[in-house]
């Protein structure tokens, strides 16, 4: 393979990781800008949402119907989890929330654990058919289902945060607590909404990278800081920052393996996040934030 | 200024009285699976008041405590079994190399908010995981160090009994929580807690927040460190495992479950989730007979979730609490009847 | 001598603007008031001048060094002090801890020296509790040094802020309506201890809304409304200045 082609591949499977990240990326963003909470928990939606999908699958469901029912299930679970243990716990100080979260995700982990053991299970692809090559490079279908789907979810985002009456409201919450109250928002509500909303899309992105990676009961927890990381790249408030991050992420993590070596991915991907916090603590796509008083 | 005194005096004789009881254990409980049980919660617990110190006074969070207790265990490791370095020597080297690589990580990070640290003590604590998993040559990867790590020794006493070793990491630990207790006692510890009291008010009065943060994650990370290193010399074999995330994880719910703002914290939390742990592997295998050491996990969550939601404050200020309450209901009940 | 000089001072938030070119100087020695209705931008004035927000505009002199901008902790020790308008006690402490936090640009006790308190650091600690224990006896509180500081009543809160704001042992202090929520004797007792503040030679700038109280013991009051200076005088002059008396009655209409 040449240089150039090699480099295409690098992209291409960067992207495909990317995407994910970008959609577990937006699903802290929404939480954390409506809630203030950083939710450790994130990445623990994506493995109930691959789980699920599995399972149902295997049950005999077809998968579109497999698809919307582990979505189904993952906002359940999370809006349970929402008014069970975050709504108990919110005045809790930030250091708290952060330890109750973590806690969280330690716990869904486990009851996965009881429930689906620690054996990996495989997706079939969502179609079949083999590599695809473009330019000297190869890509997997599913990859292109992945970003496929990672665009037209971030397309549906955009335009529910921008057009609906539910986005309005979100993003109210996020400019102004006191004043969206006075407007008959209730914050309460919004923070359930926030996190059943990133929980479906962290869902979903555990179900489209199902077919490419082993589902396992501890999945959640690198996908789940890497979303992080790409959040805080973007500047952990923004939302199209959110999805640069995890697209830039991707690629840079991808090269990295490539290039440097494939047992530092996941150290690049945290190195990248200290000199980010360093350097430029309002994020690489963020405004820098300034301080409130 | 006599009050003053006097709770010093009663300070300084509940840790005399502790002391003594921890000293005499060994020569109770005579076990060696018990001692060594006991060894562990004594190294865990050097840790966690360290991260208490940090959390209860500092108000910031670290996710990746396991990492300077790993660096700890691995300079230990390193020095004395590759380079033939005195072993305190090298527990030395690696607790002021690990303190100077939190304070250059701390530096920048506490000019920012909150979470941000959290963010990076994760950050780094899987950067250290990484190397510790890839630099071969010098770690032995995964499969962990290939030569033995030497057993400390004091002058001809040589440590490698648990029943030695006990009493090693105990006169450390207590240490420790003397060392912790002077700092909270202190100008410094005044000036974080008045942080928490009121941030406007204490920097009204000339307190550097972020410098004094920064100085006791320094020393949090010292103190995992030390640990890390008589960890290293009491297993004498140390692999990258003990020292990855869900270490960080357990050490922070150690603190939380034993309360952030008491010296006695550390030492209960961490006994209550040894002890849990411990008991756990007997116990689970047992119900779930395929089960191996990771379905502890589900409780550890549990707990966690559990205080942070009744007893946010942890199980000794919870303690107090819940008496106090029983406390104040019986007055009230002894007033009603009274009347 | 000039203790502190302010000039074109400017702060906006967003569209309000709190303090507009605002300049004034304080001698050493005095008791200078700051008056004006609510709003006027006082507690804003004393932000500024205590770095927790830095101007818009305009500069800050103190001791005839450049103190604009320079972050609170670094104001502390320069050497000016400061109460709160709502109370801003340390709720985890004791009274007398309170007041030893007051102390801390006073010492110097390091990490180093706070986790190993050798000879040195204890005489320290020693100095620092005789010291504010001395604080807490001028403001009537030495009594009760070992109580929970959120367990005081509200004047006798107000009051340990004072001593604890003295414990910086600082050069000016500004003093956020001392007098707000305090009964007559407790307000009798704020004046002395004013009194003897200034006789320890502290310069002070205080914000009041009790008009008698500023016009017994200022020596110098400037007027602010809306954030510009109305006016700058004695007590004397300040009673008798047609604007103030039209600025206030037009309040009282309201
Ligand atoms: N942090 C802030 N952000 C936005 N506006 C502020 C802020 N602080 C003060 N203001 C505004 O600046 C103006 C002046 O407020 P300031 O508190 O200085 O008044 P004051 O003279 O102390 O009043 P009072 O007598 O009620 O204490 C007000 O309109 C207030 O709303
Ligand atoms: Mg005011």
């Amino acid at each position: 393979m040449s240089l150039a082609s090699e480099l295409l591949q690098y992209l291409l499977s960067g992207l495909t990781m990317g995407g994910i990240y970008a959609l577990v990326a937006l699903g802290f963003v929404i939480i954390h800008n409506v809630t203030g909470i950083i939710n450790f928990a994130q990445g623990e939606f994506v493995m109930l949402g691959a789980m699920f999908m599995v399972t149902l699958v295997k049950a005999g469901l077809p998968a579109p119907v497999a698809l919307l029912l582990s979505i189904l299930l993952v906002m359940i679970i999370v809006a349970v989890i929402e008014v069970g243990a975050i709504r108990s716990a919110k005045r809790a100080s930030p250091v708290s929330l952060v330890i109750l979260t973590i806690g969280l995700s330690t716990a869904i982990k486990g009851i996965a654990l009881l429930v689906w053991g620690t054996h990996p299970y495989r997706l079939e692809p969502f179609t079949k058919g083999g590599p695809i090559n473009i330019g000297g490079a190869t890509i997997v279908p599913q990859s292109l289902w992945i970003i496929g789907t990672t665009v037209v979810v971030l397309a549906v985002t955009f335009f529910v945060f921008e057009y609906t009456y539910w986005g309005k409201a979100l993003r109210a919450c996020v400019v102004n607590k006191f004043a969206a109250r006075l407007m008959g928002i209730n914050p309460r509500k919004m923070s359930l909404i926030a996190f059943v909303f990133s929980a479906a899309l962290s869902a979903l992105a555990g179900i489209v990278i199902a077919p490419i990676t082993y589902v396992t009961y501890d999945m959640g927890l690198m996908l789940g800081l890497k979303g992080f990381v790409a959040a805080v790249l973007g500047g952990l408030s923004s939302t199209p920052g959110a999805v640069f991050g995890g697209l830039a992420l991707g690629v840079i993590e991808s090269m990295g393996a490539g290039l440097i070596s494939s047992g530092y991915k996941d150290g690049i991907s945290f190195v990248l996040l200290l000199l980010v916090l360093f350097l430029k603590p309002g994020g690489i796509f963020g405004i820098s934030g300034s301080k409130r008083v | 200024m006599k009050d003053l005194t006097k709770r010093k005096r009663l300070r300084h004789s509940l840790i005399i009285i502790f002391s003594a009881i921890i000293l005499l254990l060994p020569f109770i409980i005579t076990n060696n699976y018990y001692l060594s049980v006991l060894v562990i919660i004594g190294i865990h617990t050097i840790v966690v008041v360290g991260l208490c110190l940090l959390m209860g006074y500092a108000g910031q969070i670290s996710l990746g405590h396991a990492a300077f207790y790993g660096l700890g265990a691995y300079t230990s490791g390193i020095l004395t079994s590759t380079y033939n370095v005195s072993p305190w020597i090298a527990m030395l080297a690696g607790a002021v190399g690990t303190g100077a690589v939190a304070y250059i990580i701390g530096k920048p990070i506490f000019r920012l908010k909150e979470h941000y640290l959290a963010l990076a003590t994760l950050g780094l604590g899987l950067i250290v995981h990484v190397i510790l998993m890839e630099e071969v040559e010098l770690t032995g990867g995964p499969s962990g160090l290939t030569k033995s790590i030497p057993y400390l020794s004091i002058g001809k006493l040589v440590l490698n009994s648990d029943f030695k070793y006990y009493f090693l990491v105990w006169i450390v630990a207590l240490l420790a929580i003397i060392l912790a207790n002077n700092v909270v006692h202190s100008r410094i510890g005044r000036a974080l807690r008045s942080i928490h009291g009121s941030e406007f008010a204490a920097q009204s009065l000339g307190v550097d927040t972020g410098k004094h943060k920064l100085q006791v994650f320094a020393l949090s990370a010292m103190y995992a460190s030390i640990a890390g290193s008589l960890y290293a010399h009491y297993i004498t074999f140390i692999s990258p495992n003990p020292f990855g995330l869900m270490t960080s994880i357990q050490f922070v719910v150690m603190a939380v479950v034993g309360g952030l703002s008491s010296i006695w914290g550390p030492i209960l939390g961490v006994s209550v989730i040894t002890v849990l742990t411990e008991a756990l592997k007997e116990v689970i295998p047992k119900i779930i007979p395929q089960a191996g050491g990771e379905y502890e996990i589900v409780v550890f969550g549990f707990i966690l979730v559990m205080i942070m939601i009744f007893l946010p404050e942890g199980l000794t200020a919870g303690v107090v609490n819940l008496y106090e309450r029983w406390r104040y209901r019986k007055e009230r009940t002894d007033e009603t009847s009274g009347n | 001598m000039k203790l502190l000089e302010i000039s074109g001072l400017t702060k906006s938030f967003g569209g309000v603007v709190a303090v507009n070119d605002l300049s004034f100087s304080l001698e050493k020695g005095q008791i200078m008031a700051i008056i004006g209705p609510n709003g006027a931008g006082k507690t804003t004035l004393f932000n500024l001048i205590t770095g927790v927000y830095p101007p818009t505009k305009g500069s800050i002199v103190f001791n005839g060094r450049d103190a604009t901008g320079l972050p609170a902790h670094r104001i502390a020790t320069l050497g000016i002090a400061r109460t709160f308008q709502n109370l801003q006690i340390f709720n985890n402490m004791t009274v007398l801890e309170n007041v030893m936090v007051g102390q801390h640009t006073r010492s110097t006790t390091g990490l180093m020296g706070a986790v190993f308190p050798m000879g040195p650091v204890q005489r320290e600690e020693r100095k620092v509790v005789e010291n504010s224990l001395e604080k807490l006896a001028m403001v009537g509180l030495a009594d009760k040094a070992m109580e929970s500081a959120p367990n005081l009543p509200y004047g006798r809160q107000k009051m340990l802020e004072i001593a604890r704001a003295a414990a910086l042992e600082p050069e000016l202090l500004l003093l956020d309506e001392p007098a707000a929520g305090l009964n007559s004797t407790e307000t009798r007792e704020l004046v002395n201890i004013i009194y003897e503040l200034r006789d320890r030679g502290i310069t002070i700038l205080l914000v009041e809304h009790d008009m008698e109280t500023v016009m017994e013991i200022a020596d110098q009051i400037v007027v602010l409304n809306f954030g510009n200076k109305l006016a700058e005088g004695t007590p004397f002059e300040i009673q008798n200045n047609q604007e103030v008396i039209s600025a206030y009655l037009g309040e009282e209409e309201f």
